[in-house]
């Protein structure tokens, strides 16, 4: 009942403050309506996503400062316990000259990789659905303060997290996008409760200094932060395997940067993480703690015609490595997107593609966007699990066929 | 009777030597008036852009715009106002004269919380979010991009024009070819015709609503006409303004991170 009340409270408001309107205030609501159908194109051929769900964005401004908020109000038929009320961002927004300050729940995207985290650790991932939903809902608001000093082509972001916010992790058998742990030939449980404690301690605190210069944009960032995927460390006991998930502390010191030449764009990402740590393949040998180099590289050609090809290779490379550690080495991934608009751009064919190198394993999305008028779109696409090791071998039984209607207002 | 020969005699010399002055000029030097045509050191609009397809379905894009010379440069940022699904896309423009120098383009995507650098050479023989105008025509050429050619005068609607046909050096442009009739006194565009690589005829560019605001002209209606696919697309320019004051740093990525104004 107190969930609907804040629904109630959120889909008025914009009525109470439009009646209290000054001529100084500004009060936008904007937002969309959608409905998505995921089916197995495997056997049973039965729903794996059906839901339903309006998204609304509220934002209210009064001379330099306005505030931001955005609810997701769904109804999921097969994952009930995801139906509701979610606030997705809430924050109050100031800017001086040249100085900005931004507070409260929101998502903070660092770094020049699309879809791969390498300097972009402050947002963690929902994989509620897996990478089946679009990506700006698979990113997590956290609550944070950003302190934004900017000055001409320059921008320094000092960043404070209270408390942490991880990962989502199904493990629910009952959802389909679950992670499997049913190949292990023994009894297995799963704890994932075991996530940082609300203290001042265990803040995140970090910065970013970037610059967009003629030719070219660069950045610095670091971050004193956690793992937010948990490590799983196992212990045996009795005839079951306990899987315990654990966060720990992580640093990361990395940059970014982007270069256009021609009809291209040249994009490198990396990060050095220290104190990492990584699962063994022993039971009770406990975890290893190791630093790590993570990098990529990308390229974005725009050739004429409306296309758009992006390809990117990124690689988790463990240094001073020990074989009693379950992640291989050197871990790579290829991603490659192709789009193309057609009918002035009234139709969008697009596809994502991510590639497990050492798994020989991928996940691609392909999707087919038509404007049917300025409000609705209406998308049919596929999704392809191909292999039988990694994460994307998990899912090999989920491609699925997928359709989506959104109408924006 | 003699003052009045002498009078005839002055007024044909002087038509003679006006002529003669119009005649010396260049198609290089036409289109150098136009581009040198003041339109203020900065300026602001908003637009509203109607496509339509050869079916008469209607869509709309409306963007807020400021832009501002350095030079010969040009900075330009821009946000998306409708349709929903746009709304707070921006795009940040540094737009340089210079032959052969890309020009450096930024989109901030709201959805994605990003920013993302893209190419400033290939875009420009796109089209604009879907309309008939590429970005090449949204922004502002370089003049000698082209090599023009006086080929006549013309009156159309009793307005003295200057047809040029300008052919593109690049090889990347989308059109081999384009002829704009060319208001004498007020050095804009009355209609322009580009033409194929084929040289046949793709677009059909026509201005109107052409108005003094500020001691600057401006023509507020652009209907461009792809004469191929039968798609149009309206563009009206509501509530432009010149020499309005721009706050420094407007036209960085932080602005555009804001998502308006």
């Amino acid at each position: 009942m107190k969930k609907y009340n804040y629904i109630l409270l959120l889909l008025f408001l914009p009525l109470l403050l439009n009646a209290q309107n000054n001529k100084d205030k500004k009060m936008t609501f904007n937002g969309f309506v959608d409905t998505y159908h995921a089916v197995r194109s495997k056997s049973p051929n039965d729903f794996i996503s059906s839901r339903s769900r309006l998204r609304g964005e509220l934002k209210v401004r009064e001379g330099n400062s306005y505030l931001y908020s955005s609810f997701n109000v769904e109804e999921n038929s097969i994952l009930e316990d995801e139906s509701g009320f979610e606030l997705k961002e809430a924050y109050l927004n100031y800017t001086s000259n040249n100085w900005n300050i931004r507070a409260g729940r929101q998502i903070i995207i660092w770094g020049a990789a699309d879809g791969v985290r390498i300097t972009d650790l402050l947002s963690p991932m929902d994989y509620t659905e897996f990478l089946a939903r679009d990506y700006d809902d698979i990113r997590m608001p956290i609550d944070a303060f950003r302190f934004r000093y900017f000055k001409d082509n320059m921008k320094l972001d000092f960043v404070l997290v209270p408390t942490v916010t991880s990962f989502v992790i199904p493990v629910n058998s009952e959802n389909p996008w679950a992670f499997k742990f049913s190949n292990l030939p023994i009894n297995t449980q799963v704890f994932t409760e075991n996530k940082p404690s609300k203290k001042i301690a265990n803040s995140e605190i970090g910065m970013r200094l970037s610059y967009a210069l003629p030719g070219i944009d660069f950045s610095l960032a670091g971050l004193y932060t956690w793992d937010k995927m948990p490590v799983l460390n196992s212990k045996i006991v009795g005839d079951t395997l306990l899987l315990n998930s654990e966060y720990h502390r992580m640093t990361f010191l990395g940059g970014d940067v982007s270069k256009p030449l021609g009809q291209f764009v040249f994009r490198g990402e990396a990060a050095v993480n220290f104190t990492k740590h990584f699962l063994c393949t022993e039971v009770g040998d406990g975890l290893a703690n190791k630093n790590t180099v993570n990098y990529l590289l990308g390229i974005d050609w725009y050739p004429a015609g409306e296309w758009t090809v992006m390809t990117q290779f990124s690689c988790e490379n463990i240094l001073n490595y020990s074989h009693k550690i379950v992640q291989v080495e050197y871990k790579s991934l290829i991603t490659n997107k192709v789009s193309k608009k057609l009918f002035n751009s009234s139709l969008e064919i697009s596809d994502f593609t991510y590639y497990d190198v050492n798994n020989n394993a991928f996940f691609s999305r392909f999707s087919s966007d038509y404007s049917l008028s300025d409000q609705i779109h209406l998308c049919v696409g596929y999704d392809w699990f191909y292999g039988d090791k990694g994460t994307f071998g998990m899912y090999k039984n989920n491609s699925e066929i997928w359709f989506k209607a959104k109408y924006s207002f | 009777m003699k003052y009045f020969k002498f009078q005839i005699l002055v007024g044909v010399v002087l038509l003679a030597s006006i002529s003669a002055s119009a005649q010396l000029l260049t198609g290089r030097d036409i289109m150098q008036k136009v581009d040198n045509r003041p339109d203020g050191d900065t300026r602001f609009m908003e637009m509203t852009m109607k496509l339509i397809n050869k079916r008469k379905r209607v869509r709309e894009r409306n963007v807020e715009s400021y832009s501002m010379d350095i030079g010969k440069d040009k900075k330009t940022i821009m946000f998306f106002l409708y349709p929903g699904d746009v709304k707070g896309t921006g795009f940040l423009t540094w737009d340089y004269d210079e032959i052969g120098k890309d020009d450096d383009k930024w989109l901030y995507l709201p959805a994605m919380k990003k920013t993302r650098r893209i190419s400033g050479a290939s875009a420009k023989a796109d089209y604009f979010m879907g309309t008939d105008f590429t970005y090449d025509d949204m922004g502002s050429r370089s003049l000698d991009e082209d090599i023009h050619k006086l080929l006549r005068e013309e009156t159309i609607d009793g307005h003295k024009c200057w047809v040029i046909e300008s052919t593109s050096k690049d090889s990347r442009d989308i059109y081999l070819k384009k002829i704009s009739w060319i208001r004498i006194d007020c050095l804009i565009p009355l209609k322009v015709e580009y033409y194929d690589k084929l040289g046949k005829l793709h677009r059909k560019l026509a201005l109107s609503n052409i108005e003094e605001i500020d001691g600057f002209w401006i023509a507020k209606k652009l209907v461009m006409k792809n004469v191929q696919t039968y798609h149009e697309t309206i563009l009206e320019k509501i509530n432009p303004k010149f020499n309005v004051p721009v706050k420094k740093g407007l036209f960085t990525v932080p602005e555009l991170e804001a998502g308006e104004f």
